[in-house]
This record gives C-alpha cells, structure tokens and sequence, in this order.
C-alpha cells in the first residue's frame, strides 16, 4: 500500500507520455477496483435479473407452455357413437366393442405360425394372411389383417400370444336387424360419420364430443404418478329413438318385398302411419341393403322418400276433398259420366280405365269406382285454383319435413301457364309428381279430421343423464274441416265394398277406407314408358282411425292394378298391425252408399 | 487509511472501560476439571434403539410399499375382470339382439311348424258377446260373472319332413305336452277386467297358433282359416277328452 503510494507519487513527474501506462496503474487503486468489481457485480446481476424477469415474467406462459408440451401426452377418449332405437327401445344401429388385428412383420419370428393361428381364427385363407404380412412394405411396422373381429375371437388370439400380433380396441357399428329399416336407418362412414339416413340427419346428436387425458410423462416416457392428469371425459353420443316399431317394420318390410318379387315389381315402399301423431310406425322401399353386409352405395337412398311417381287415383281425393269442402258436391251428387271426356278448349281426351257407356254415377260412385272422366267434371266444377290450393294444403309440392335426408318435394307444374291438358289431369293424378310419404300424410289428414299431422320419423333423443327430449316437428295445418273428412272417409269405404275398386283391402270385422291408385308409370327418360304404378293407401278402423298403410309397386308385371296386387299386401300389414297393436273390431257397419243411379 | 485509523482509535476508546475487568478476571483460574454427569453410562442400549427405529421404520416403509402394490395388483385384477365382464356383458346382448330379431324368430317358428295366427284379434265385450276374428273364445255373463271359456290347445303338429326333427312323436306324447299350455291361453283371455274388453289370445302372436288350432271339446268350429297346422293335427284330434278350460272373473 504504501509502496503503491510511493510510486504513484513521482508520476506526474515523469511525464505525460505515457498516459496508458499510468490509468493501468490507477486501478490498482482499491477504491477503483472496489468500485469497479462492485460495477460488474452490479451489471452481471442486472443482466441476471434481466435475464430472470424476460424468463419468469415476459416469456413465462411461452416457456411454461414449451415445457409442458414436451411432458405432457394427451390420449383422446373416443365418444361412443348413440343408438337408433325403435319407439320400444329395441336398437336398429349400435356401437359395439370389435377388435382389430394388427401386425408388426418385423417383430414376426415365425410367418407360418403367425399366418396359421390369426387364420384358423379369423376365418380367411393362411395364404392371404402370410402373403398380408410378407407383402408389407419394407420397415413397415403395422400391417391390419382384420377389422370388426369379435371380441371373443380377439381374446383368444390374444390368448395365443403371438409374437408380433397386436390386438386392439375398436368400435363396430353393429346392425342386429340387417336389412331391418336399414335405409331409414341409414350406415356411417369409416371415420364413424352419418352417410345415409337418420345417421345423417342426426349426425350432430349421435356422434357425441370426444373426450382426453392429459398426463406428464418423464423422459423415458413415463407417466409420473403425482403429476397429475387432467381428464375430460367423453360425452357419449345421445340415443335417438325413432317412430318406427320394430315388428311392424319387420311385418310391412317383409310382405312389401314378397309382393314385389310374386308381382316381378321393379320395386315398391310401404308406410305405416298413426295418422293422429304423424308417426311413421313403418318405412320401407325395395330395392333395399343389409346394413350389416357389405353395400352397394345406389340403393342406400330410401324411395319412399326421395322417389317420385305420378300419383294416379290416389290424388283424386284432393280433388273430393276441395269439392266437398267448397260445398260444389255433395256425396249424393249425380255425375254424368259419357264414355269419353273430351272438353271444349281441352286437347287431352280422359278415359277411363274400363270401357263403359254413359252412366250415371253418385259422386261416391265416381270416388268408389275410381272414374277420370266423373272426377274430371267435378274438379272442373271447383276450378284448378281452388284445386291448387288443396294440393298445397295436403303437403303435396313441399317437402314433408320428416327428419329424412333427401326428401323430394314432389313435382307440380305451376298453376300460372298450366296447359290444357295438366289442367285436365291433375285432379286424378297425372302429370304431377309425389313421393309415397307424401300420399301417406295427405291422407292421414283426412283419417285425422281434417288436420294435417306431418309425418314424422325421428321421436327425441336421450342424452346421456337419461333425459328424453323430444324432436321438434312442424305444425299441424288445418285441411279440411272435421266434417269434411268425415264425409270424404265414409266415402272412401265404398272403395273397399263390393262395388269399390278394392274389395282385397276388406278386413273382416273392421271398417276400411281407402283408395286405389293406378297410374302410368314414367321412365329415365321421363316420358311414360309402358308400366304402370300400383298403389293402394288406406286406414282403419274408419270410424275411428288408427293406423294408416300405404303400399305402393312400380313397375309390377301381369297384373297391374292397385286394387289386385296392392290392396292384399295392405290387407296383410293393417291386419298384423291391429292386431299388434290391440285395436278392437268396428262392431258397426260401414255407410251403404248409392254408387250408381243407372239401375 | 484514516477511516481505519478512525476505527482503531475508536475501537481502543471503546475497550479502556473493560481493561479493568480483564485483569482482575485473569486472577481466576481459567479451567478448572467438571466431573462427569453421567458416569459410566452404558452405550449399547442407545444403539439397540436406534437401530430398533430404523428397523422399524424400515419394515413399516416396506408394509406400507407392499400394501399399495397390493392395491395396485388388486386394482389390475379388478379392472380385467370388469372388461372382461363388459365383453360378455356385450356378447350377452349382441345375442339378445340378434335372438329377438323379428326375422329370425320368423324364421325359428316356422322351423319349430308353426304358422302365422288367424290376423285377426278376438274380443271379448263385457256383455260376454265375442267380436272379430276366428271363434276361439266364447264368453257368456251369468249375472255379475263374465265367463270366458278358452280353447284346448291341439296336439303340437309333426314336424313336416323337410325339418326332419327325430325326437317327433305326434299322437303319443303330444297331447300330453300340449295340455299344460292349456291354462295359460284360457288365463290370458279372462284375465282383463270385465269392464274391459278382453283381449284374446290371439292378439299375442306367440300363442296365436295355438289358440286358432284349438280343437274345441264338444264342439269343433271348423274356423281354422289358414292354420295348416291345423290341417296337419287333425290326426291326433282323438286327444283325451279334456273339460273345456273355464276362468271365472268376477267384473
């Protein structure tokens, strides 16, 4: 110290050349050094803190997310897919647990082995299966040889314990009916995605939210038990009940496809309906798939629904029912009928389907035995308008609304520059389009007074507390008034009288109304094409009615008319379904009417 | 250098008051010998403890370890056997589902020979009057009391040969195995309050054929629309006259 004092002294003297030399010096002064290692101290610790607050503080959330993202290993929970379940809860479409057979061909020691144990189990050729795990692709690890294994069999390969075998979890949607409503139904896809049907309507419902679970995992991969994880659990997919019930489903789906191939049809649909509530009860259309085998995607689309047809007879009721209800006829109303109806102003000349001389049918009479030529005059009576506006009313042109995808509207030509011979047409069916579920509603209308009920298919859904929510479905229309359709239902059971054109329909013991439909049925290229449409819908008991069938063939070879070949297979439907459903007989006599004024 | 300075000179000014007692405490002596507290006390009864605790502790750390992986292996155990119970849980009711299809069962019961019941429900009406369908049932009203009178199931029908059951034996077993069904049918037709009408056993399809071939005593309705069973049974009609099965339901 004093040394340092005492060279530090003559400095000055010694001159100011070299300047360098002396500050070097200086700092070996302590007060300097203090100073100065008390200012690095001071800026390393700045920078630290610097470094600490840009860490703990400005970066903190992105760091923190870093780390947590290389710990942590989030595994997703699937969410099980609903059911579709019939109005009983008898499940047309369920998950169910499969197993998927995998391999890893690097891990396989013994091909043939392999080959021999997973094919003996899984049904398929020991050559296919050995190729499948040869032919892999090179360092490929995961070769699938079966999906949809049952779980017992995926237990026993388990069981066998493989080397190089992989059993895994999947989820099946399984189809315990098959063929069983399987349009209305509909299929998913492979990501479990509604395709067709109520699985795509209700796709939203039924697929559910998928669920995770997050743990913290150590390097090595690890799961680190006090970590913790955080779980949400799946929300399941909700249940979705529909309308149908599964028997009667079974019943009508069955004799629609007997009579369709005894009539060499080109296919067919029937609906069952509770006209009170709208309910289809039954829904089907051949050509049709089994959900549970392989499909051929052109028949997944649901005709009953989606087709359209030109009504025929059916549509004549429209036209009773505007006349009845504007009051121009009265169920006793005499209607000449000449051979031919050709009309001043109109190009088409109307025929009946049988050749008759002038006769002088009821009103009734010309409802019952279905003539063009006495509708014709009526409706002429009324006025296309008002004619339209009953078409409208009854839901034909507009889509039903059921809770189906690929609903068709129907076609109906505009009633502004409609030409002539529409005009003449359309109020017995032709040159108009519907679809079956159509016809059903509009005459589920008049078995329900006058009150339009619109066909519905989908019931609710259950969540996963167990809480049912019912569909929304929309509004009932007020057709016709009470009176109205109860006059037009007493008339329609002269159809299935004696006289009428479908004494087949007769249920003993019960009181039938109903109508035929035979119409010229169109081709692909849109012009009629030589066949015919035969349908026949109706309900019971009339007095009070329950239950309404329609059953519609396209296309059916030999005998062609609704009254022959529809009406038994309503007779066979509306039989198992009132008796399934315990509706007592009548036990009262149907109207006699006066069809015909000529005797 | 003069704040050293400063703090030796203060540090000195400080310590003169104490020189006094330093120099009087110099007259003791310094350290003198402390006999021994606890003379002679063993050490190993220390140590046997102490290892005890540790042994102890040890042991209860292990118990403890054990016990959970217990529960662990416990818990693994548990969860297999719940999947496994899941999956025949599963395989149970995938063969529920596929037993109660509408179409198999079609299937079964016309293997097993029968056919479908005459479509048309019987009801009885609480004045004993029987509407719809075949005569099956008949009811009459003695005063207060509706009494239904209920058919005797025929004989079960031989196999027709296409299903080739061996076991078959028409005429002599099957009456015998036809009768104990006979309650149930008659039951079910009188059970509904009179107030109601009835149901008949043909509404339910499962007991559909057997009422409609029902082989009447006394009196055969020759009804049987469409119950080739029927047809088929007339053999074997020469069953042990039975009495006509009777429930009475008070209304």
């Amino acid at each position: 110290m004093t040394t340092q004092r005492r060279t530090a002294g003559p400095v000055p003297r010694i001159g100011a050349r070299k300047p360098v030399r002396t500050r070097r010096r200086r700092l070996g002064r302590p007060a300097t050094r203090l100073r100065a290692s008390v200012s690095g101290v001071l800026l390393l610790m700045l920078l630290i803190s610097a470094r600490l607050v840009q860490l703990q503080g400005l970066d903190a959330t992105a760091y923190a997310a870093k780390a947590q993202e290389q710990r942590s290993h989030v595994t997703v929970i699937p969410a099980s897919r609903g059911a579709i379940v019939d109005r009983n809860g008898r499940a047309f479409a369920q998950d169910v647990d499969a197993r998927l057979i995998a391999v890893d061909p690097t891990e396989v020691t013994d091909i043939g082995g392999v080959a021999g144990g997973l094919s003996s189990r899984l049904g398929m050729d020991v050559q296919k299966v050995a190729a499948a795990i040869e032919g892999a692709p090179k360092g490929s690890r995961y070769v699938v040889i079966a999906h949809d294994v049952d779980v017992a069999v995926g237990n026993e390969i388990s069981a066998l314990d493989l080397s190089g075998v992989v059993v895994q979890r999947e989820v099946r949607r399984d189809h315990p009916g098959g063929p069983l409503a399987a349009q209305v139904v509909g299929v998913t896809g492979s990501d479990d995605q509604g395709l067709s049907g109520v699985e795509l309507t209700m796709d939203k419902l039924l697929a559910g939210t998928a669920g995770r679970v997050e743990e913290q995992l150590d390097p090595q991969g690890r799961v680190i038990p006090q970590a913790g994880t955080e779980e949400t659990p799946a929300v399941d997919g909700q249940r979705v009940r529909l309308t149908l019930d599964r028997d009667l489903q079974w019943e009508a789906q069955s004799a629609l496809l007997a009579q369709v191939q005894a009539t060499g049809s080109r296919g067919g649909h029937i609906v069952v309906m509770n006209p009170h509530t709208g309910e289809v009860l039954a829904l089907a259309s051949v050509p049709g798939f089994d959900a549970s085998k392989p499909i051929d995607p052109a028949k997944l689309h649901l005709g009953a629904v989606e087709n359209v047809y030109e009504p025929g007879s059916v549509n004549k009721v429209i036209t009773a029912a505007a006349a009845l209800q504007e009051g121009v006829v009265t169920p006793n109303t005499e209607v000449t009928v000449p051979p031919v109806g050709h009309w001043p102003g109109r190009p088409t000349v109307i025929n009946d389907a049988e050749n008759h001389g002038t006769e002088h049918l009821t009103f009734t009479g010309v409802l019952a035995q279905s003539s063009n030529i006495g509708t014709d005059e009526v409706a002429q009576m009324v006025g296309m308008p008002t004619i339209y506006k009953y078409l409208d009313l009854f839901g034909l042109g507009k889509k039903p609304g059921s809770g189906l995808p690929g609903e068709s509207a129907g076609v109906i030509p505009a009633l502004a520059g409609l030409n002539p011979s529409s005009a003449s047409t359309i109020p017995f069916g032709q040159g108009m389009s519907v679809t079956a579920l159509q016809v059903a509603d509009a005459y589920a209308t008049i078995a329900n007074g006058g009150l339009r009920v619109p066909a519905r298919i989908i019931a609710g859904s259950t969540d996963a507390k167990g809480i049912f929510r019912p569909a929304k479905h929309p509004a009932p229309v007020r057709v016709v008034s009470p009176q109205t359709a109860k006059t037009l239902s007493r008339m329609l059971e002269a159809v299935t009288g004696e006289t009428g054109t479908a004494p087949e329909a007769a249920i003993p013991g019960y009181r039938i109304a109903g109508k035929t439909g035979t119409a010229q049925a169109i081709g692909a290229d849109g012009r009629y094409d030589g066949g015919y449409v035969a349908s026949f819908v109706g309900f019971a008991p009339a007095e009070n009615p329950k239950l309404l069938v329609e059953v519609v063939l396209d296309h059916p070879q030999g005998a062609h008319f609704g009254g022959v070949i529809s009406a038994p297979v309503f007779k066979t439907v509306m039989s198992f379904a009132l008796r399934e459903m315990g509706i007592t007989p009548s036990g009262t006599k149907p109207p006699q009417w006066t069809l015909s004024l000529d005797k | 250098m003069s704040v050293y300075g400063s703090i030796q000179g203060s540090l000195a000014r400080a310590l003169k008051p104490a020189t006094p007692t330093k120099h009087s405490a110099a007259r003791r002596p310094l350290l003198r010998v402390v006999p021994s507290a606890r003379p002679g006390r063993p050490l190993a009864p220390f140590v046997v403890l102490m290892l005890g605790l540790l042994v102890a502790g040890l042991m209860g750390l292990l118990l403890l370890n054990t016990w959970t992986a217990q529960d662990a292996f416990r818990m693994h155990t548990l969860q297999s056997q719940q999947s496994r119970l899941d999956d025949t849980e599963q395989a149970l009711r995938q063969q529920v589902d596929d037993a109660t299809d509408p179409g198999v069962l079609a299937r079964r019961a016309q293997a097993l020979g029968m056919v479908p019941g005459d479509p048309l429900p019987q009801f009885v009406r609480p004045n004993g009057k029987v509407i719809g369908g075949t005569a099956v049932v008949s009811g009459t009203k003695q005063g207060n009391l509706l009494i239904v009178q209920g058919p005797v199931p025929p004989p079960p029908a031989p196999p027709t040969p296409a299903d080739a059951q061996p076991s078959a034996a028409p005429s002599a077993g099957a009456p015998s195995a036809g009768a104990p069904e006979q309650p149930s049918g008659a039951t079910t037709a009188s059970t509904a309050p009179a107030g109601h009408s009835a149901t008949s056993p043909a509404t339910h399809p499962s007991t559909a054929p057997a009422a409609h071939t029902g082989t009447h005593t006394g009196t055969h309705t020759g009804t049987h629309t469409g119950a080739t069973t029927a047809q088929r049974s007339t053999a074997p009609s020469t069953a042990p006259s039975k009495a006509p099965s009777t429930k009475v339901t008070k209304p």
